[in-house]
């Protein structure tokens, strides 16, 4: 069985028609990454897999593991094994980053058939997680994002899915905003959860982010619809040619 | 006048007059004949204009009955690591259940000494202070002398306990504090009721001296809650208040600040959860008298269900007040359809080079916190839940003592919407 397999995928918002059937199959232990023109809907692709109700699926399907996703509430399908890193990490003043990550950890736990983590394991846990992406755990006791630096940011989100150890990780232009250190021990931080069971959807504008997370297979999104697959190579041929080509060869096409 | 006569209320009448012939005091009989121009107030007059007095005013009030503290009540509203309490039951010191008097706090009453009262306080048109003056039977005086400090936080509790008529009843607490003293003042009202209850609070600040203080409403669903506090600032003090509430029918609290002496610092902080149809109505006014002062305004409320909030607060900067640096927020976080919340900031300025500030903002919980969290595994109810908490926790960590903090905090998640869902540890910060 596929990890994930969306089919025929329509989604719109406020009747304007995003992604206009769409086609993805990722198996397990697979890293694929979507590029594409801003506008493509990429980052729209991102947060439906996630569940954000602004959105309305109009038809197709998503199924994670067989179990169809779009019947489920967010934080079912987080409970399932999808994880979202943001774009942009929402900042929630007044509740520190461990209380926010212990209720997560413990309900993904409790839906799971795992007893909750006490005290000492929850933070031998943040020890060893943090250190995956260079994170002062200091940082922790913080609010959540909130006077984080947009490179701390990134880090706490790959930092946060390494805790919550989904099946399937989504991406959402985690390079953006990273200088080129910040960007080597992001890409660490998630090659470093690279497993034989788990499966990754990077999604990203440039072709650098992919130097250090190598993919399997690589999408062209344009229009909302996937118009080009290949492996880690067309990621080079679109940092050298950019998106031009591609949208006339579709034009010509169709 | 917009107002409905005060006379209807007969057996609360009878017994003001009794008080003031009692006691042959000036300003008690003073103010029990501006009691009787004023009336109750309607919703007309534009001081209540939010509040729906029509209940209170056909209520047949009797002042609250000679009685002691009800130790089940009192248990539950301990500060953790505080000794000193003070409890006043129905306006009255209830001495075997309070702690000994620290040095520089004395008791005031049974009849107030005249010259301690309504030296900062002038609410000449609020019919709420003046029924406090005219019913006044105990009080507290915090009095600390130069360079001294009363290091621990002093906890003053009041309890209404109507037997079985509504009964009003009030306290004046009176802080005076000398140049470079120090003290941390804390009042818990609560009780039930039928009551009407109307705090007092006075605060005198001389020269760099440095007053906390919180007055936490907890008081049952049928209580009536019209304060007010008044504080008086010489060079270079510092006062930092905040008013929680948590409980009530009706919680009105008029808070007049006066920046007399160059480089003083007001706070002014409040928060308020509100429930049924509870009313939260916050009336403020600092005036910047001096130049260099600061003053830093910040009131938030969450409203469930029919609750409503207002907010009415007008910086003023006199002639002369150059250097002015006054800050003043308002927020309300709705979550239901029929919550409702007004702000009304107001800025009167007579000193050029000052920088004034103010904003007021009513929405509904973060649709995209809300996903984040959700989107995170949290079940959406906990994520509610740690939204309001994340709206609470603003006001309280602003507040300086630490002891204090932990306990406003504990007492707001007890009663936060959706509390079951978050244990103590989200209090961490």
């Amino acid at each position: 069985m596929s990890l994930l397999e969306i089919k025929n995928l329509h989604a719109s918002i406020e009747g304007i028609e995003i992604l206009k059937g769409l086609n993805l199959t990722i198996e397990p232990g697979q890293v694929h990454s979507i590029m594409g023109p801003n506008g493509s809907g990429k980052s729209t692709l991102a947060r439906i897999i996630a569940g954000e109700d602004v959105y309305s699926v109009t038809k197709g399907s998503i199924l994670l593991n067989g179990k169809s996703l779009l019947d489920m509430d967010p934080e079912e399908r987080a409970q399932e094994g999808i994880f979202l890193a943001f774009q942009y990490p929402v900042e929630i003043p007044g509740v520190s980053t461990k209380y926010f990550l212990r209720t997560a950890v413990n309900s993904i736990r409790a839906h799971r058939g795992l007893d909750e983590l006490d005290a000492y394991g929850f933070l031998k846990l943040v020890k060893e997680k943090a250190a995956w992406v260079e994170l002062d755990p200091a940082l922790l006791d913080r609010p959540v994002n909130e006077g984080f630096s947009g490179g701390e940011k990134k880090r706490a989100e790959i930092f946060q899915m390494a805790m919550l150890e989904p099946t399937m990780c989504i991406l959402d232009e985690t390079d953006s905003g990273l200088d080129i250190d910040a960007l080597r021990i992001v890409a660490a931080g998630v090659n470093q959860q690279r497993s034989p069971e788990r499966g990754f959807l990077v999604i990203t504008h440039y072709q650098r982010l992919l130097g250090y997370i190598v993919p399997d297979v690589v999408h062209v999104l344009l229009d909302g619809r996937i118009v080009r697959t290949g492996g880690k190579e067309l990621a080079l041929e679109l940092e050298e040619k950019g998106y031009g080509w591609i949208e006339k060869e579709v034009a010509v096409g169709a | 006048m917009c107002t409905q006569t005060i006379d209807n209320a007969f057996p609360l009448c009878d017994a003001i007059e009794a008080l003031a012939l009692q006691s042959m005091s000036e300003q008690r009989h003073a103010a029990c004949k501006r009691l009787h121009e004023l009336g109750w107030p309607t919703k007309r007059n534009e001081a209540f204009r939010y509040c729906t007095l029509k209940e209170l005013a056909e209520t047949k009030w009797k002042i609250g009955p000679v009685t002691t503290a009800d130790q089940t009540a009192l248990n539950g509203l301990a500060i953790d690591g505080t000794d000193v309490r003070l409890v006043f039951v129905n306006g009255r010191f209830d001495a075997t259940a309070s702690s000994p008097l620290p040095d520089g706090v004395r008791l005031l009453g049974p009849m107030l000494n005249e010259t301690e009262i309504d030296r900062v306080a002038n609410f000449t048109d609020d019919t709420f202070a003046q029924l406090a003056t005219a019913t006044t039977e105990d009080g507290v005086l915090v009095e600390v002398a130069d360079n001294q400090a009363i290091s621990e936080p002093i906890h003053i509790v009041h309890l209404s306990a109507p037997e079985s008529d509504p009964s009003t009843s009030t306290l004046r607490v009176i802080i005076r504090l000398g140049e470079n003293a120090r003290a941390c003042v804390l009042e818990t009202w609560a009780g039930n009721g039928p009551c009407l209850v109307t705090p007092m609070t006075e605060v005198e600040l001389a020269e760099g001296a440095h007053c906390n203080h919180a007055r936490l409403v907890e008081h049952g669903d049928d209580v009536w809650h019209m304060g007010a506090i008044a504080s008086k600032q010489a060079a270079r003090s510092t006062f930092e208040s905040v008013v929680l509430t948590i409980g009530g029918k009706t919680i009105r609290t008029l808070a007049h600040a006066s920046l007399d002496g160059e480089g003083a610092h007001a706070a002014m902080r409040g928060f308020g959860i509100g429930d049924d149809h509870r009313h939260i109505d916050s009336r403020l006014r600092v005036a910047h008298m001096a130049p260099n002062c600061t003053s830093r305004e910040i009131f938030k409320h969450l409203l469930p269900d029919h609750s409503t909030a207002a907010f009415t607060a007008r910086i003023y900067v006199n002639e002369g007040a150059h250097g002015t640096d006054a800050v003043q927020t308002s927020r309300n976080l709705l979550l239901s359809d029929t919550a409702k919340a007004w702000s009304c900031p107001q800025l009167e300025i007579y000193a050029d080079d000052v920088k004034c500030t103010h904003g007021a903002t009513t929405g509904e919980i973060d649709p995209g916190g809300l996903f984040y969290l959700r989107a995170r595994g949290v079940p959406e109810d906990t994520a509610r839940a740690l939204l309001a908490w994340a709206f609470a926790s603003e006001v309280i960590n602003e507040v300086p003592v630490p002891s204090l903090r932990t306990h406003l905090a504990r007492r707001i998640l007890a009663q936060l919407p959706g509390a079951e869902k978050l244990d103590e540890g989200v209090v961490s910060l």
